[in-house]
């Protein structure tokens, strides 16, 4: 496997190994790029994962009590890909733009995207071809579940006319290497199979076979450096052994997720850049985002 | 009190944990548990609901 030297400046260093992290990795070493990736959590395979939510979230979820629920994210190799659900709806036209659509309202910043659905649909091809989205390209609509068709009825009960659920990052049958869903159940606690996407077991190993990667879990990056002129040149990072490390990079991809993102750009304020790095416009750690989820736990009539 | 109450609140996640993690109540609960050793439902009815209107 192939590692680099702490001081090998020519690198990019990669913070997070998930949706964002994950991909981006593989996409440079796949073009030659030598990529050391910093992941804050553990390296599970797939004899670590079990049908077993609650010691799931113990061995993946991040514990600290500074972020925890509603905040669902994953601190391991994979980052929150072990454990989403594989919703890929694409964003619609009028929703990037909520400033023209909704109407300014108050105590938000609300603005409309400086990006279009047009824009951004070639993208959108080219990730769900990576994820294996069913529904799209070649790929057959993922099968309609029990409670799907609950959902379903209900929906178009109460209005709905598009349900597009069965969108979801998880092969209907097999694809890329990975087995079709056997319907497990257990999304949220890993895929024990495969069939959801999930860096943990595509990204990540394509880009270990082509030899220009190198994957550190168990380090968790604390600043970002940077010289005299304002030019990233590192970043320092708190290893296994609670040893700190500075790693050099000719560039730094951050991909932590929104708020350890955020908490690490802040953290590498500077006598250079005061409020931290990124932060020209003083909206860092503001106008925080999330898509909301609700659960609905019922027994299905005739089971029992 | 009720549902809404900081009582119920502070005892709903530890109680659902409580029981999701005691096999021995999960027979009680129609709770099926790992999927994984039998194959997943693939084979064994996930999609066989036969009661929804069909209009």
């Amino acid at each position: 496997m192939k590692t680099y030297e702490l001081t090998d400046d020519s690198v990019v260093v990669v913070i997070g190994s998930g949706a964002g992290g994950g991909t981006v990795s593989n996409e440079l070493a796949q073009k030659g790029l030598d990529v050391v990736c910093l992941e804050a959590g553990n390296r599970m395979t797939l004899a670590d994962i079990k049908n077993d939510p609650p010691a799931m979230n113990q061995k993946m979820g991040w514990l600290d009590k500074r972020i925890g629920p509603p905040v669902w994210l994953c601190k391991t190799v994979g980052g929150t890909t072990v454990r989403w659900s594989g919703m890929t709806p694409r964003i619609q036209g009028h929703e990037f733009k909520p400033l023209t659509t909704y109407g300014h309202l108050p105590d938000t910043s609300i603005i409309d995207w400086p990006l279009t659905l047009e824009e951004i649909e070639p993208y959108y091809v080219r990730a769900e071809d990576k994820m294996g989205v069913a529904g799209t390209g070649d790929i057959p609509l993922y099968p309609e579940t029990n409670n799907y068709k609950v959902l379903r009825a209900g929906a178009k009960r109460v209005g709905y006319k598009e349900i597009t659920t069965k969108h979801v990052a998880i092969n209907p049958v097999a694809r890329d290497g990975r087995p079709g869903c056997q319907q497990l159940g257990f999304c949220h606690a890993g895929c024990k199979i495969r069939a959801k996407w999930s860096t943990l077991y595509t990204e990540i190993p394509k880009a270990e076979a082509i030899g220009h990667f190198e994957i550190r879990p168990n380090s968790m990056v604390l600043q970002i450096t940077h010289d005299k002129s304002g030019k990233v040149t590192g970043v320092v990072y708190r290893a296994s052994d609670g040893a700190l490390h500075e790693q050099k990079a000719r560039a730094v991809c951050v991909a932590g997720n929104v708020v350890e993102t955020t908490r690490l750009l802040l953290n590498s304020e500077s006598s250079l850049f005061p409020h931290g790095l990124a932060n020209s416009s003083g909206h860092l750690g503001r106008n925080y985002m999330r898509h909301m989820v609700a659960f609905v736990y019922a027994i299905m009539p005739g089971r029992r | 009190m009720g549902e809404n109450g900081p009582f119920f609140n502070a005892m709903k996640t530890p109680v659902m944990w409580a029981i999701y993690n005691a096999t021995e109540l999960w027979a009680l609960i129609d709770y099926p548990g790992p999927s994984f050793p039998f194959g997943g439902y693939i084979n064994r009815g996930f999609d066989d609901i036969d009661w929804l209107p069909t209009a």
